[in-house]
């Protein structure tokens, strides 16, 4: 590079450092570079929601609302930073999927997907920290979307607070 | 960067327990008084009982990147976020404190001299006494009404009403030589100063007020203090730095919001940021007059952090035998076991333990059931996760939350971060935690009485929480007072002994861990604190 051209670029540089501060332009990037869920991840992490915590007597995450809570807070919620956990953990999933014949985790039947789930929730050396970590998000968001008041889109009703019988009195979450 | 020309008498940084009286004392004197804080203002009115924003997500925590601490618990590696924050916002932890209490007695003021002195651990006796906080204990009183105070100086505030389970304790403690007494709490029980009385909603401890009952410092000290005229209120505001001329400080350097800068130029500045975070922005703080940080040519700041050392014991007991919280009257145990302060057992080498309030769990049910989805690090899920949860709920839980003196060491400070920076790439603090190994003796002691309480109570499981780390909320030490500047940062009057202008009002000048929840103590420092300043300037 020749001397001109560098004493040039660093000059731009400095004044672009100058004009625009270093915080705007980092929160510029984060903002072009925060990822939105594609229709088949958010399915598939529904899915894997269901499996944390499933129907029985008492509704599952899934009846409780739990697609509707991850659409609303990864969106614009308190939940955008789980995004990222997400992907990786569908799109690790589906690898699995891949490589035991199936089309994706979602074709896959409730048995095998189970085996998948116990397999990424394992704390070994087969799965890879990233994708115990981003387990663990997925446990923490469908936790806090089946049991989060129902105005953050999922407990449907207030019903999965009635498995806590009488330590509740929902009077106290609406004050 | 703009330049402030208005030169204020006194800025207070942070406007917590330890910031909030001093900063209504000294404007109701007259002086023309700035009070900073990083956080928001919240108005009650705006907020609400949701447990997602109010206790799980950032409404008064900083967030992650600007909150960022490194913290290293014991050997373990390091984790970074922002862990050990009370609430960020006006008002500070108090907005969402439980509000117990208490008083220190006089031997707490000598821990050495009174329990004397242990291998490993830094304790110090204080610099002051019972009789010269016992008028501002009177007067911090007075103004945030404490409800079954024992105090005999001011007009009594009857008790909150207590839960039946209180004469199940009473009983049980008697027949088990432990002296239960009324807990004395700053939530009022009766209406007060435009105040509202508590709408036992159950929802206290980590929640906001939503009738004003609680007493913290927004509606009490920093209220009356802007009816002065004389206090400027400034929320938002993130001081990062003191600037210094010789032995004086002359401006606090902020960042403001929309990332807006600025300094705020005072004649006396007080610091109340919270242990942690004092001494951080003292050690941030560091310039060719003072290269190990400011006020620290003792090499002191940052050292003694001490907390309290948690001792959760939860009773499981059969339904029936007392009435769920939420189909009582009240949902407030309000009984304290005061009798465990001194300790008397032949395994200890320092006889000390706290008192013990007596609590039903938070009813959080987020927080519950993230609790009941673990198993060590391992995660419960699927049918487990709800068998787990349905037996939980088939019993009630009553809860023993202890306030055992924390001995500071060697090993527990607070250092600028090797790897960790905010938002603005201000060095993070870095946080080392390690209990002394005679307060992890003191546990195991604490516990077996309150398991010999509860069986006496007729539990049917007993579940100890082992670990001895605390979530942060009261921190004290780092910056330690004594009357020899070679081994203390400030004097008995909480003033700097190297910088003329500084004053230090928050948890940092204790000299010793202390066995009652401090933020009473701190609050009735900074009034002493601030009358000294007002005689003196």
């Amino acid at each position: 590079m020749k001397k001109r051209t560098f004493l040039g670029l660093l000059a731009s540089a400095a004044l672009f450092r100058l004009f625009i501060p270093p915080r705007k332009v980092q929160a510029l990037f984060n903002h072009l570079k925060t990822p939105v869920l594609t229709d088949h991840e958010i399915a598939s992490a529904s899915i894997i929601a269901e499996h944390i915590y499933p129907a029985d007597d008492e509704p599952g995450a899934r009846s409780l609302g739990i697609e509707t809570f991850i659409l609303t807070q990864c969106r614009s919620g308190y939940f955008r930073t789980y995004v990222h956990a997400i992907k990786k953990l569908t799109s690790f999933l589906d690898n699995h999927a891949q490589k035991n014949g199936a089309r994706d985790f979602i074709a896959m039947n409730a048995r095998s997907q189970a085996h998948a789930l116990h397999m990424a929730a394992a704390n070994n050396t087969i799965v890879p920290p990233r994708i115990s970590e981003a387990w663990n998000a997925l446990v923490d968001m469908t936790i806090t979307g089946c049991f989060a008041a129902p105005m953050h889109g999922g407990n449907r009703h207030a019903q999965a607070w009635r498995l806590m019988g009488d330590s509740l009195d929902k009077e106290w979450f609406d004050a | 960067m703009p330049r402030e020309s208005h030169l204020f008498d006194v800025c207070v940084v942070g406007s917590g327990a330890g910031g909030a009286p001093a900063a209504h004392a000294l404007a109701k004197r007259g002086l023309d008084v700035v009070l900073v804080d990083r956080g928001p203002d919240y108005d009650r009115r705006a907020l609400n009982k949701d447990e997602l924003s109010v206790c799980r997500m950032p409404l008064f925590r900083p967030g992650n990147e600007k909150g960022m601490r490194e913290i290293w618990y014991g050997d373990g590696p390091p984790v970074y976020g922002d862990h050990l924050w009370p609430a960020v916002c006006v008002g500070g932890g108090t907005m969402i404190m439980s509000g117990f209490f208490f008083r220190m007695h006089k031997r707490d003021f000598r821990p050495v001299s009174h329990f004397g002195s242990v291998r490993g651990a830094t304790h110090q006796d204080w610099p002051m006494t019972l009789d010269d906080l016992t008028p501002f204990y009177d007067e911090a009183e007075r103004t945030i009404g404490i409800s079954g105070s024992p105090s005999k100086t001011n007009v009594p505030l009857a008790p909150l009403k207590a839960h039946p389970v209180s004469a199940l304790i009473d009983r049980a403690s008697r027949n088990r030589g432990l002296h239960a007494i009324v807990t004395p709490r700053a939530v009022l029980s009766e209406e007060r100063d435009n105040r509202g009385p508590c709408s036992y909603s159950g929802l206290c401890g980590s929640y906001p007020c939503l009738t004003g009952a609680k007493g913290n410092v927004k509606e009490t000290y920093i209220r009356k203090a802007l009816e002065t005229g004389r206090l400027t209120l400034r929320p938002g505001q993130y001081i990062y730095r003191l600037e210094t001329r010789g032995d004086r400080i002359t401006g606090a350097f902020f960042f403001g919001t929309n990332n807006a800068a600025g300094v705020i130029r005072a004649r006396i500045f007080i610091l109340a940021c919270g242990s942690i975070e004092t001494a951080r922005l003292l050690l941030n703080s560091h310039s060719l007059d003072h290269p190990n940080g400011l006020a620290n040519r003792s090499g002191q700041v940052g050292k003694n952090l001490t907390f309290t050392i948690p001792c959760e014991v939860t009773g499981f007991f059969n339904k029936g035998l007392f009435p769920a919280p939420a189909e009582a009257k009240s949902p407030f145990v309000q009984r304290t076991i005061d009798n465990l302060q001194v300790l008397d057992d032949p395994r200890l080498d320092y006889q000390r333990g706290g008192m013990v309030v007596m609590l039903f769990p938070h009813p959080n049910p987020i927080q519950r059931m993230m609790t009941l989805s673990y198993e060590g690090t391992r995660r419960v899920f699927g049918s487990a996760l709800k068998k787990k949860v349905r037996d939980y709920f088939s019993y009630l839980h009553l809860m023993s939350d202890s306030f055992i003196e924390f001995l500071p060491n060697a090993r527990t400070f607070v250092t600028l971060a090797k790897s960790a920076r905010d938002y603005w790439g201000i060095p993070a603090a870095g946080i080392h935690v390690v209990p002394h190994e005679e307060n992890l003796k003191a546990v195991s002691v604490m516990a077996q009485r309150i398991i010999e309480l509860y069986r006496e109570m007729g539990a049917a499981g007993i579940e100890v929480n082992p670990s001895p780390f605390t979530a942060g909320e009261l921190q004290h030490g780092t910056c330690r007072s004594g009357n020899d500047p070679k081994t203390s940062v400030l004097d008995p009057l909480c003033r700097s002994h190297e910088i003329k202008n500084l004053y230090i009002t928050d948890g940092s000048f204790m000299p010793s861990g202390i066995p009652v929840p401090s933020t009473f103590t701190i609050m009735a420092n900074s009034l002493r604190v601030a009358g000294h300043i007002a005689r003196n300037g």
